[in-house]
């Protein structure tokens, strides 16, 4: 299987800078005081690969100063992936992507994204596929998602965890899907090889299928409960319903020779309906009629009120005139030779204006109207006071002629009116029966109407039932094909599991004097001595003890584990300086089984004095992992 | 012929033009029966001021138009406009009251007392020629106006041109204008 080994750590920056000398196989020790930059190490290496670092993002509270401060930097690792040598460059000011270079040929560039979108490949997936790991895809309730290469750095990059009791790396994230339980079994199994991909396609489409037969579980419900508010008798089943379907459309049809025969039994007689509308058009027509008239008759009202007053007018003028003529006839002041001005009289010659100048007697123009012209203008204001008279006697006939014809209207609508409240009243047998039958066909219609729409309701719900059947089917189907592939599995894991035990158990046994047995449960995690050693200090080298057996059964045999581990400084959880020692110690004997690479970082004599060979990075206060760019110093 | 179809055209034009509310003689009876009726017929007891008659002959020649001068009640926008209009009619008339009243002088039926700086005084002179004309009883409704304009109007023989004008016409919202 494949094979991870890092080659070089590179570092480069405007303001600082780094270059670890050739990695070998087997252990490499880095070396350092604390503040040196041992972790940063680390931190490079998994960031080179893909990894999330906290210290390195350029926002939150725990900033690396030298990092996040410094422009144009980047890490630079070169990998040994099954034999081959690539060289991948990760910038931090564009993290989302890595450069790869084939060694030693540039023409071989690629650069890939690191996280996954849409389907992209990524970084991990060409890593992955460099080591001959098949990525799975997981599902956890509604997610999924492919594993990556930091998924699997889990179990082989040791951190700093300040609570070494968790064996697995935590993840970049904290959440319940990238913790789960089937996220951390799928990194496990992987590494030891004991599953497949068919296996967790299986398994993912088993979750899809749990998924689709819950949601239309779920639908059937809220369909069923909105049903049964809807119609009272919700569970008749479609038999049943296209039963009662069909006896009504034939009790309809019982009902419409019914009406047919009652219709022969009497064909002259009218249909009470037919009667009703003549009335109801009659009563329109008499309706409109009296309407008209009455706009004539206003019309006419207002011409006699008109007449009248003009008649009114006329003889108020007519008498005026008169009481003029009797002032002239009384008075005599004014003649036709009065001055028009002064109202004085004139001297005026026959055949002169009265200014003296020789006018026509007729043509001359008179101010005053004489005896004469007053008595002919009465007489003309009395004909036309006799004219009025009888335009007004006209209308006043007109107006009787048409108050008779509106009491003539009036009374033929009141006729109808009386005979359609005798009509709604009673109106004979025959339309009482036809009328019955009526009422029967609309009762069965709307019967009708309301089990044709229960049906089709009922349609909806079994093609829902189906449905749900369907999904329960391939639910079951695939419940036993997982099954199946992981009885398949079950067999392999289980030996390799045994050797784990064996291995694990004889690593710890060399490390903590009171430890006599380890096994791996269900899920993958250790139980030291029946699960009653629960000593706080053994947490450490059962953890790292835990990455040493996955190493170990690597070198041992055939499983995708590449081989690799990262190991940043061991020294939390109290545990003490000799057993810490000893546990590191373990690495070097796991080593001797086959070819693989350790890189461990730790303090100055916190590891065994034989294993100073392996030192291949000191870091000191003075001589920090990343220096500034003058120095150009190595070590 | 052509000379008599002219004179029928004249005699129809001149009674079409005639306006019984503008005749001089319609002023002169009016006159007669406001001095008549506030028995003006002496010096002591003289009509003050004939422009008032100019705004009272309307009033006297129609029943419903005195009754809009008269009411107490708020006049509706019809009565105002009517009102208005009867009071533009008045004013139009003062000059040709002037005429007909020295007509009236000259005939010796009325006498006209002018003071400087007051409105000019009349009363009735000639009492035969006013019994004459208004014994008849073709003016009883226009006698019968006057009393109820008399008892409305207290005062209306020395009452100012400017009271008149309010109590009549003012006072029911009419714009007044001129003297």
């Amino acid at each position: 299987m494949g094979r991870l080994a890092i080659r070089k750590v590179e570092y480069s920056g405007e303001k600082y800078e780094f270059a670890s000398p050739e990695l070998p196989d087997g252990l490499v020790v880095v070396e350092g005081d604390n503040r040196t930059g041992k972790s940063t190490f680390a931190d490079l290496i998994f960031f080179g690969l893909g990894g999330p670092v906290k210290q390195f993002a350029k926002k939150g509270k725990e900033q690396h100063k030298e990092i996040t401060s410094d422009v144009k930097n980047a890490v630079h690792v070169t990998v040994d992936l099954n034999g081959e040598r690539f060289r991948v460059t990760r910038r931090f000011d564009a993290p989302q992507d890595i450069l790869i270079a084939a060694h030693g040929d540039l023409s071989e560039v690629e650069v890939l994204p690191v996280h996954r979108h849409e389907g992209r490949r990524v970084f991990s997936d060409w890593l992955l596929e460099k080591l001959g790991i098949r990525s799975v895809t997981l599902f956890v309730g509604s997610y999924n998602g492919k594993l990556n290469l930091t998924d699997l750095m889990r179990l082989m990059y040791h951190d700093q965890d300040p609570d070494p009791a968790r064996v697995f790396m935590r993840p970049d994230r904290e959440s319940f899907v990238a913790d789960s339980l089937d996220f951390r079994r799928a990194i496990f199994e992987i590494l030891i090889g004991t599953t497949s991909e068919k296996f967790y396609e299986s398994l993912g489409k088993l979750r899809m299928a749990e998924r689709t037969h819950a949601e239309r579980q779920a639908t059937l419900d809220v369909y069923k409960n909105a049903v049964g508010q809807l119609t009272p008798h919700a569970d008749t089943n479609a038999v049943f319903l296209e039963k009662q379907i069909k006896d009504h459309e034939a009790q309809l049809e019982r009902l419409a020779a019914s009406r047919r025969q009652a219709r022969k039994t009497n064909p002259t007689a009218p249909s009470p309906e037919s009667d009703l509308m003549n009335m109801r058009r009659d009563l329109a027509a008499h309706e409109v009629k009296l309407g008209a008239l009455e706009r004539v008759r206003s019309d006419l009202v207002t011409e006699r009120v008109r007449l009248i007053s003009l008649e009114g007018q006329l003889i108020d003028e007519v008498l005026r005139i008169q009481k003029i003529i009797h002032a002239h006839e009384t008075l005599a002041l004014f003649s036709p030779d009065t001055c028009p001005c002064c109202l004085r009289p004139v001297a005026r010659a026959q055949a002169a204006c009265i200014c003296g100048q020789p006018v026509e007697e007729d043509a001359y123009q008179r101010f005053f109207y004489s005896s004469d012209e007053y008595l002919s203008i009465l007489k003309s204001k009395q004909k036309n006071v006799q004219t009025v008279r009888e335009a007004r006697a006209g209308c006043e006939l007109e107006l009787a002629g048409l108050e008779k014809r509106v009491v003539g209207v009036q009374a033929a609508s009141d006729e109808v009116r009386k005979r359609m409240e005798r009509w709604g009243g009673s109106h004979g047998t025959y339309g009482t029966l036809l009328e019955q039958i009526d009422d029967k066909i609309v009762d069965v219609r709307v019967e009708l109407e309301r089990l044709k729409q229960q049906l089709d309701l009922e349609f909806a719900r079994n093609k829902l039932e189906q449905a749900l059947a369907a999904a329960r089917e391939e639910l079951e189907r695939l419940r036993i094909e997982t099954q199946k592939l992981e009885l398949d599995a079950q067999a392999d894991r289980v030996a390799k599991i045994a050797r784990f035990n064996a291995i694990y158990t004889e690593l710890m046994a060399d490390t903590l004097e009171d430890v006599r047995t380890v096994r791996l449960d269900a899920d993958y995690e250790p139980i030291l001595n029946g699960g009653e050693y629960r000593e706080a200090s053994s947490r450490v080298p059962r953890r790292l003890m835990y990455f040493l057996t996955l190493l170990s059964l690597s070198l041992e045999s055939d499983i995708p584990f590449p081989r690799f581990l990262l190991i940043d400084t061991p020294e939390t959880a109290g545990i003490d300086r000799e057993n810490l020692s000893r546990a590191i110690g373990k690495i070097a004997a796991v080593l001797e089984k086959g070819t693989g690479q350790v890189i461990l970082t730790t303090g100055p004599d916190r590891y065994p004095n034989q294993m100073q060979s392996k030192r291949f990075v000191t870091l000191t206060q003075k001589e920090k992992l990343l220096r500034p760019q003058r120095t150009r110093a190595m070590t | 012929m052509s000379s008599e179809i002219a004179s029928s055209h004249e005699a129809s034009r001149r009674r079409l033009m005639f306006v019984p509310g503008e005749d001089f003689y319609f002023l002169v009876y009016t006159t007669l029966i406001v001095l008549d009726d506030l028995k003006c017929t002496s010096a002591t007891y003289e009509f003050s001021d004939l422009r008032k008659i100019a705004y009272l002959a309307d009033l006297l020649g129609s029943a419903d138009d005195l009754r809009i001068a008269l009411t107490n009640a708020p006049l509706n926008q019809a009565g105002q406009a009517r009102l208005a209009l009867l009071y533009d009619r008045a004013a139009t008339r003062r000059l040709p009251l002037e005429r007909v009243g020295d007509a009236l002088a000259r005939r010796g039926l009325v006498t006209f007392r002018r003071t400087e700086g007051e409105p000019e005084k009349l009363f009735i002179t000639d009492l035969d020629g006013t019994t004459s004309l208004l014994k008849t009883s073709l003016f009883d409704a226009e006698r019968q106006r006057m009393k109820r304009l008399r008892r409305s109007l207290s005062h209306l023989r020395t009452m100012t041109l400017a009271t008149l004008k309010t109590r009549l016409f003012a006072d029911h919202g009419v714009n007044t204008w001129g003297d």
